[in-house]
C-alpha cells in the first residue's frame, strides 16, 4: 500500500526525520513515541502538505511525480487543526467536497457520525478544540480516500465521537481503506484491528517497531 | 465559492495593503485635483521615460500580491486551501479569476481612465502594450499559485536572530510595524518627508514666516494617525497584557513618549538636521512641536477611536491648532496643556 524509500526531512534547526526503508501493507498502522519524536513532521510530508525527499508511492503512485493524483488519494486530519475563522463548516464541507469530489450521501453519512450539525453554520473562529477536532476528521474522510492519515485522533473528542470514530475507522478499513494513525491514548487504539505498531524516536522508526 | 474566495483572498488582501490604499487615496483624492489627474494621463503618453514607471508599478504590485497571496496559503489555519489544488482547471480558474480581477480592480481601472489619455495622443501602441502587459502579470500571479498549490508546500520556518538582544519596551511597537505593515510605514515616512522637504523648499523663498513650518509640522503630524492608529491597536490587542502591569507612571510615559519618538524619528531628525544647516533655534523646536502632537494625537485615538465622533473630533482639533498656529498663539502653552492631558491619560487604569 505505502513504500518509503530514503525518506527524508531536514529542518534548519538540525532535526530530522529519517526513513531508509518501510513498507506498510494494506490495514491500520499506529505510530507511537514521545513528543517532538518526528510524528507529526512524517504525517505532513506524508499528506503531501509539506515537502520532503526521498520516494512515497501509495498504490503505485509516487507523491513527488504525481503529487495531484497521490493528494486525491489521501485524507489528513492534523492533530491540533486550524481553519480561517470567517468560514463555517458548512463551507469547508462544501469546498473540501468539490475538492475531493464527495457525495452528498457521503457527507451527510458523515455529518451524522460525528455530530455536527447543530455547528454547521456557527463561524469556525467560536468553535471549541474538540468541535474543531470533529470537523477537521469529518473533512480527512471525504471523497473515500484509500489511506487516511489521522494525527492524534481521539484527543479532545468527546467519548461518545471516540466510539464512533473507532467504528467509522473499522468499517472503512473493511471497504479496504487504509490508516496511519498516531496516537497517545492507548484506549481507543486497543479496539482496532492493528495491522502494525511503529515505534519513532529522534525522527527514526525503531528498529524493533 | 464567490463568497469563500473573496473572504479568503481578497478581504486579507486588502487588509494587508490597507496602508498603501489609505495613503494612494490620500495622495490621489484629497491632495490632488482632477485636473492634475488629466496633466500627469497625458505626460505619461508624452514622455517614454515617465511612462515606464507603469510597467514597473504593475511589476512591482503583482510581486507583492503574489507573496501576500503565497504567505496566505503556506499559514496554518489556510492549509485547508491547499485542496484548491485539487479542483478541476475550470473550478480553478473561476474560483482565482474573480480573486485577482477584484485584487487588481484598482489597476485596472487606473489604466482604464490611462486608456483614454493613450487615445487622445495617439499613443496607441504604448496603450495596448500597458494592457497586454497588465494580463500578463496577472496571468503569471495565476501560472505560479496554479503551480504552488499543485505542489507542497514550503514551510513557512521562523528564523531566530543569532545575536539575542534585549529589546527596551518601547521598541516593541516599532518591531512590530515594521514586521506587520512595512509597507505602511514605509509610505508614511516617505510621504511625511516629501512635505516636509516642499515646506522646507518654499520656505527658503523667503515669502513665509515661521508659521508655515509650524503650519507643515501640523500636517504632517497628521500623516502619522494610519500609523498611531496601528501602534494603538497593537497595544490594545497583541501586547494588551503589559496594560495590566503594575507599572509606575514613570515607566508609562516613558515608554509612550520612547515608542512616539521611534514612531516619527525620520521626521524628527529631518527637523533636527534642518536646525543644525540653518541654526535657527525655531527649527529645533519644531521637533518638540512634533512630538507633542503626535502625543495629543495619541490621546485622542485612546479616548475616541471607539466613537463615531473620532473623525469629527480629529478634524476640529486640526482646525482649532491650524487657527492658533495662523494667529501666534503660543503653542508652548499648548505642549504644557498636552502635557497635563498626557500624564492623566497614563495614570488611568488600562489608559495606556
Amino acid at each position: 500500500m505505502l513504500h518509503l524509500t530514503n525518506f527524508e526531512k531536514r529542518y534548519p534547526s538540525g532535526f530530522s526525520v529519517v526513513i531508509p526503508e518501510l513498507q506498510l501493507p494494506q490495514g491500520i498502522h499506529v505510530i507511537l513515541g514521545g513528543n517532538g519524536s518526528g510524528k507529526s513532521t512524517l504525517l505532513k510530508a506524508l499528506a503531501g502538505i509539506h515537502p520532503a525527499n526521498g520516494t512515497v508511492v501509495l498504490n503505485g503512485i509516487s507523491l513527488f511525480d504525481q503529487p495531484l493524483e497521490y493528494r486525491r488519494k489521501i485524507g489528513f486530519a492534523p492533530a491540533e487543526p486550524t481553519f480561517p475563522e470567517f468560514l463555517n463548516l458548512h463551507d469547508l464541507i462544501a469546498f473540501v467536497a468539490k475538492a475531493k469530489q464527495a457525495s452528498i450521501a457521503e457527507i451527510s453519512e458523515l455529518k451524522a457520525v460525528f455530530d455536527v450539525e447543530d455547528f454547521l453554520s456557527f463561524p469556525i473562529g467560536g468553535y471549541s478544540s474538540g468541535m474543531l477536532k470533529k470537523s477537521a476528521l469529518l473533512l480527512a474522510f471525504l471523497g473515500n480516500p484509500e489511506l487516511v492519515i489521522l494525527d492524534e485522533p481521539f484527543t479532545t473528542i468527546d467519548a461518545l465521537t471516540q466510539d464512533q470514530l473507532v467504528n467509522l475507522i473499522k468499517s472503512k478499513t473493511e471497504q479496504g481503506t487504509s490508516f496511519l494513525i498516531t496516537s497517545h491514548q492507548r484506549g481507543p487504539i486497543e479496539l482496532l484491528p492493528l495491522t502494525s505498531i511503529l515505534h519513532m524516536k529522534s525522527g527514526k522508526i525503531q528498529p524493533n517497531g | 465559492m464567490g463568497k469563500l474566495a473573496q473572504l479568503a483572498f481578497v478581504r486579507p488582501f486588502f487588509q494587508k495593503t490597507l496602508g498603501f490604499w489609505t495613503l494612494a487615496l490620500l495622495i490621489g483624492g484629497v491632495l490632488m485635483e482632477p485636473a492634475q489627474h488629466i496633466l500627469i494621463g497625458r505626460f505619461l503618453f508624452k514622455n517614454p521615460l515617465a511612462f515606464w514607471l507603469l510597467p514597473t508599478s504593475i511589476f512591482l504590485y503583482g510581486w507583492i500580491h503574489l507573496r501576500i497571496q503565497l504567505e496566505l496559503v503556506r499559514k496554518n489555519e489556510y492549509h485547508v486551501f491547499h485542496q484548491l489544488g485539487l479542483f478541476s482547471p475550470t473550478d480553478f480558474k473561476r474560483f482565482w479569476s474573480q480573486i485577482l480581477l477584484l485584487n487588481f480592480s484598482p489597476f485596472l481601472g487606473y489604466f482604464l481612465f490611462l486608456s483614454y489619455f493613450a487615445w487622445e495622443q495617439k499613443a496607441h501602441f504604448l496603450g495596448i502594450s500597458l494592457w497586454m502587459l497588465c494580463f500578463a502579470v496577472i496571468f503569471f500571479n495565476f501560472i505560479i499559485i496554479q503551480k504552488t498549490l499543485q505542489q507542497p508546500l514550503k514551510e513557512t520556518i521562523i528564523h531566530r536572530p543569532s545575536v539575542r538582544w534585549t529589546f527596551p519596551r518601547f521598541t516593541w511597537i516599532i518591531l512590530s510595524i515594521r514586521n506587520h505593515r512595512p509597507i505602511l510605514f514605509l509610505l508614511t515616512k516617505a510621504f511625511s518627508l516629501l512635505l516636509l522637504n516642499g515646506f522646507f523648499f518654499s520656505f527658503q523663498s523667503g515669502d513665509y514666516d515661521i508659521r508655515w513650518l509650524q503650519f507643515g509640522v501640523l500636517i504632517v503630524s497628521y500623516v502619522q494617525l494610519p500609523l498611531i492608529l496601528e501602534k494603538s491597536d497593537r497595544e490594545l490587542t497583541h501586547q494588551s497584557w503589559t496594560l495590566g502591569l503594575p507599572l509606575t507612571l514613570d515607566s508609562k510615559l516613558g515608554y509612550q513618549l520612547g515608542s512616539l519618538a521611534l514612531l516619527v524619528f525620520p521626521e524628527l531628525l529631518f527637523l533636527v538636521w534642518n536646525r543644525l544647516i540653518s541654526s535657527s533655534f525655531e527649527h529645533l523646536l519644531l521637533a518638540i512641536l512634533l512630538l507633542s502632537l503626535s502625543c495629543v494625537l495619541q490621546v485622542l485615538v485612546y479616548r475616541k477611536r471607539e466613537s463615531s465622533s473620532f473623525p469629527n473630533m480629529a478634524a476640529a482639533m486640526f482646525f482649532g491648532l491650524f487657527l492658533a498656529i495662523i494667529f501666534s498663539l503660543p503653542w508652548w502653552a499648548f505642549v504644557i496643556g498636552i502635557s497635563f492631558l498626557f500624564i492623566h491619560q497614563s495614570k488611568r487604569s488600562f489608559g495606556f
